[in-house]
């Protein structure tokens, strides 16, 4: 197998790509769509793998939905997805909790998609999604009033809109307790930006929980193992050897995929500009960064790795 | 005094040479003084007996959320008549600091009113940052098309906010993410002092998302950092880091603080080091896993030991 990286996709190489590979992982955000906006050719090339027999999943750190949600989302904008293509981090923290054979009760600074995957699963969280408020006139926390749940045992952390000082509190307070487990979903530091605003990301709930406690987490999420460890377990038959991971972000995507041994494609429609990338190939060369950062293949978007394929495909029917 | 003393437990005649050697003293105060309400025995006589003495005392804290009128109050409150430029206070600090870079333009402050206060003081104009800025309690998403922003920040300070949320870090990233503007952080202690089991999140938990989100890192002006005593020199020329003590219960502010500037240090074990927590840093500092700066030249119980060994070689 070559070890050339960034190397651009063009016609050479698409052969390859369709007939070495069964599965396809797909990143969300900044891959298929930049929200709210489909990225023009997305939906017809998931549908084109999944005529010509492949298995496509959806592997994402986004929290903030759940498996049948994501599905839904995806059913909408033209693609019959079933709940189980989605590997996304709320599933995949009920997953782990199972495959430790958890027994407890969570802390859980999350949105409700937390609630309802954990639930399906039979955790239970007993606190921590949704808002918790300190009086707006407070400039002092009496900590003889707050109320904490003594059959704690894990503390998760995820996207929090509703992340406050009492929610921290509390986190750090059980962590501060004996044999109590630390989650994070993912450490992504921003969320996919529009122009407007920098959308801090779980990354940033995480940071804040990590220095009241002192505490590190088992963070799920890519780039980390977990994530594909899920699909491994849920797709059995899925070979890393013969899989591509589609992804914008060098650092979670691209790094997750070549950890694990797929082939990478980073797409230059999200989070990574081709500017970037030569700069972090900079930094490899010099040493100073990580080479798995670098993806085999880099392409425009999607789009023009549809339109590779349909390429192909007149150049085969003829 | 030798400086390649560390952790000499305090003596009868190390303290009349410490009262012998040293014009000025600097006190850390939760952990030391006090562990608030209670203010622990023999501190207020301490202070009093060292101003008698003619010593000149500063209160040095990275405590954000309070100004020099509010802790001079409580000092006299509780029997020592304290003046406000006694106090080191970080909100005050961060008002001096931005006078001495001739700072123009508006701040987005993330904390409490104590800093709007002591900034204000100074001339300096907040636009945002203090006080609640919540999202509706059944809000599942941040929609930005709302959000109003300002359009000319220069400046985003982190300090503790027990309001701290979503929004506000948002809008800190978002401002800080545009050219020119500077980025200061009161401290970053991780948690405040506690005497019960709960763990209150200090400054340190508030910047640490900040600078995740905006993926900057900020001047902190507090403990260890030089700025405090540069700003006490400033205010009072003649004090001489050579026959200054710093007192203090946190090794890696106060401790490491004093040693930086070549003060003598006195680490208290009434706060948040334990003899056991000093023995195990001692340990590493020998494995050369920790800072060497971290250790006190003296250690002592609590700042009631202190004035009995003073009283004591009076008596002699």
């Amino acid at each position: 197998m070559s070890t050339a990286v960034c190397t651009r996709l063009n016609e050479i190489h698409i052969e390859t790509i369709i007939n070495d590979h069964d599965t396809f992982l797909f990143d969300c955000d900044g891959v298929l769509w930049c929200s709210p906006t489909v990225l023009p050719g997305a939906i017809e090339l998931l549908n084109y793998l999944t005529t010509l027999g492949k298995r496509v999943l959806f592997v994402t750190n986004n929290s903030l939905k759940t498996q049948k949600g994501f599905a839904q989302w995806l059913n909408e904008i033209g693609y019959q997805a079933k709940p189980e293509q989605v590997i996304c981090t709320a599933w995949i923290t009920a997953q782990y909790l199972k495959s430790i054979n958890f027994k407890g009760h969570c802390y859980c600074i999350g949105m409700q998609s937390m609630v309802e995957e954990l639930g399906r699963e039979g955790f239970h969280i007993s606190d921590g999604v949704g808002p918790d408020p300190i009086s707006p006139e407070t400039d002092w926390i009496e900590t003889s009033t707050i109320k904490f749940d003594d059959h704690i045992n894990c503390v998760i952390s995820a996207f929090d809109i509703h992340i406050n000082y009492l929610k921290i509190v509390k986190a750090a307070t059980y962590l501060s307790r004996p044999d109590v487990l630390f989650l994070a979903t993912n450490d992504d530091v921003t969320t996919p930006q529009n122009d407007i605003a920098v959308l801090p990301g779980e990354g940033t709930i995480l940071a804040s929980i990590v220095a009241a406690s002192g505490r590190s987490p088992t963070i799920l999420g890519k780039p980390r193992a977990p994530m594909f460890d899920s699909i491994r377990l849920a797709f059995p038959d899925v070979k890393s050897t013969r899989t591509l991971m589609v992804g914008d972000r060098l650092e979670t995507d691209i790094l997750f995929g070549n950890r694990q041994g797929l082939t990478t494609l980073l797409v230059f429609s999200g989070a990574t500009s081709e500017k970037k990338l030569d700069t972090v190939k900079q930094a490899v060369d010099k040493n100073t960064a990580e080479k798995e950062l670098l993806p085999k293949f880099c392409i425009k978007d999607v789009n023009h790795l549809l339109q590779l394929l349909l390429s192909r495909q007149k150049i085969l029917s003829k | 005094m030798s400086t390649n003393e560390v952790c000499v437990g305090l003596t009868e005649i190390h303290s009349k040479s410490l009262l012998n050697n040293n014009d000025t003293f600097l006190f850390d105060c939760d952990g030391v003084l006090w562990n608030f309400p209670e203010i622990f025995p023999g501190a207020i006589e301490l202070l009093n007996y060292l101003t008698e003495q003619g010593k000149q005392l500063f209160f040095v804290t990275n405590n954000s959320t309070k100004t020099q009128d509010d802790y001079a109050k409580r000092f006299s409150d509780i029997g020592y008549k304290a003046k406000p430029e006694q106090i080191i206070c970080t909100a005050w600090l961060t008002a001096q600091h931005l006078k001495s870079i001739n700072f123009k333009g508006q701040c987005y402050v993330i904390g409490m009113q104590s800093m709007a206060h002591e900034l204000e003081k100074e001339g300096f104009q907040i636009c945002g940052g203090i006080g609640p800025d919540p999202l509706a309690s059944d809000a599942n998403a941040m929609k930005t098309d709302t959000l109003k922003l300002d359009k000319n920040v220069d400046c985003v300070i982190s300090a503790l906010d027990l309001h701290i949320s979503y929004i506000k870090i948002l809008k800190a990233a978002t401002y800080l993410n545009r050219p020119n503007v500077l980025f200061l952080a009161t401290n970053d202690d991780a948690s405040l002092p506690q005497s019960d089991e709960i763990v209150m999140p200090g400054a340190g938990a508030v910047l640490a998302s900040v600078a995740a989100a905006s993926c900057r890192a900020p001047t902190i002006l507090g403990k260890p950092h030089a700025a405090m005593f540069d700003a006490i020199r400033l205010a009072f020329p003649d004090v001489d880091p050579k026959r200054t003590v710093m007192i203090g219960d946190r090794v890696e502010t106060d401790i490491a603080f004093g040693n930086r500037q070549g003060a003598t240090t006195l680490l208290v074990f009434s706060g948040a080091t334990s003899e056991k927590n000093l023995n195990n840093l001692k340990q590493n500092v020998e494995k050369k896993t920790a800072e060497q700066d971290n250790l006190p030249n003296f250690c002592v119980k609590d700042v009631g030991q202190f004035l009995q060994f003073l009283q004591s070689t009076e008596k002699k």
